[in-house]
């Protein structure tokens, strides 16, 4: 009889110890990923203004580390003009020897954030462009309500210091703004 | 009198000429892949595991081709009138397909499991991002549907 009642408790306490690990695993799981994010670029120069938008960007997040990611096909920007996106993708881009960006990066806070809830942030991390890595800081906006998370941000980035040449009719600017929107499930 | 005419006449043909194919160069319209031949034409599936499989130079190849794929829908949003994102059901890949502008306007909307038929350009394959549970995936722009069938 003793020995059935050491029994029960022992199994008692595995199920409390497996039930406490699945909620502890379940309160960490805060990824968050989608395939379809948006990335879109505008660039003023004197001849028109260009612009593209690409909306099968891949982006996850990862609130319980901090952590972000985007992955962009190159080939995948739409421009309302073909000459523009053929110019962009081989005399710009190069797509066929560099076919994607990324951005590898942590969310920077001041304060721990709390979920759910709509944090202004800080982006840094490496951005990679042009087989060319650099180091940004960016401002962001991340919201987490329920299942969904969202950002959004805008930046400026010079195509210069990415090896991306103006042309000598200097149809472009040096200067390109980067617009990201991009709405995560949870993983 | 009549030199001086055909002078002109040369003079304004010449600009014309480049002018003209300039002018449709800068309004090129963007490739109708309904009326282009496919380099392939099979399921989602075969289309994913061909892709998955091979190596970067095979990849190379079928970029900017026309795809033809038949499948099932996995999902299908529309995010406003002119841009439909709708992901296929494929193996161990995700396939998505793009449509925009007028094919995206005309598009029906689509159920899961609908079995589809859809031509689009090949833009990408990524293995999917390290860390994150994400299935490598397969990008189909300028899509437009051939058939739409339904469950039934």
């Amino acid at each position: 009889m003793a020995q059935s009642f050491n029994q029960k408790r022992s199994m008692k306490n595995r199920i409390a110890t497996l039930l406490t690990a699945l909620i502890f695993t379940a309160g960490m799981a805060q990824k968050f990923t989608t395939k379809t994010g948006q990335v879109s670029f505008f660039s003023h120069a004197a001849l028109e203004d260009i612009s593209a938008v690409n909306k099968q960007a891949l982006s996850a997040v990862d609130l319980a580390k901090s952590e972000l990611a985007f992955v962009v096909q190159i080939r995948g920007f739409e421009f309302e003009k073909k000459l523009m996106q053929d110019h962009f993708n081989e005399n710009y881009m190069h797509s066929d020897k560099f076919p994607r960006a990324t951005f590898n990066g942590r969310i920077q806070k001041a304060a721990p954030l709390t979920w759910p809830g709509s944090h202004q942030v800080e982006l840094q991390g490496k951005l990679e462009i042009h087989g060319v890595s650099k180091e940004i800081r960016v401002p962001a906006t991340l919201t987490v309500k329920g299942e969904e998370a969202q950002l959004s941000l805008k930046f400026s980035i010079k195509l210069a210091d990415y090896g991306i040449k103006n042309d000598k009719v200097k149809n472009i600017s040096e200067t390109i703004e980067i617009t990201v929107k991009t709405s995560m499930k949870k993983a | 009198m009549k030199f001086k005419k055909i002078f002109w006449i040369v003079l304004l043909s010449m600009l014309a000429l480049p002018l003209g194919i300039g002018l449709w160069m800068w309004n090129k319209p963007h490739r109708n892949v309904q009326e282009e031949k496919p380099v392939f034409v099979g399921s989602s599936s075969d289309f994913s595991r061909h892709i998955h499989s091979a190596n970067d130079s095979v990849r190379a190849k079928m970029m900017d081709q026309v795809i033809e794929l038949h499948g099932q829908v996995a999902e299908f949003d529309r995010s406003g009138d002119s841009a439909v994102s709708l992901k296929l059901v494929a193996v161990e890949v995700d396939v998505m397909c793009s449509f925009i502008g007028k094919t995206a306007v005309e598009l029906p909307a689509l159920l899961p499991n609908q079995k589809v038929q859809l031509r689009g350009i090949f833009t990408g394959y990524q293995e999917g991002i390290p860390g994150f549970d994400m299935l490598p995936t397969i990008t189909l722009n300028r899509c437009a549907l051939i058939q739409n069938k339904s469950n039934k």
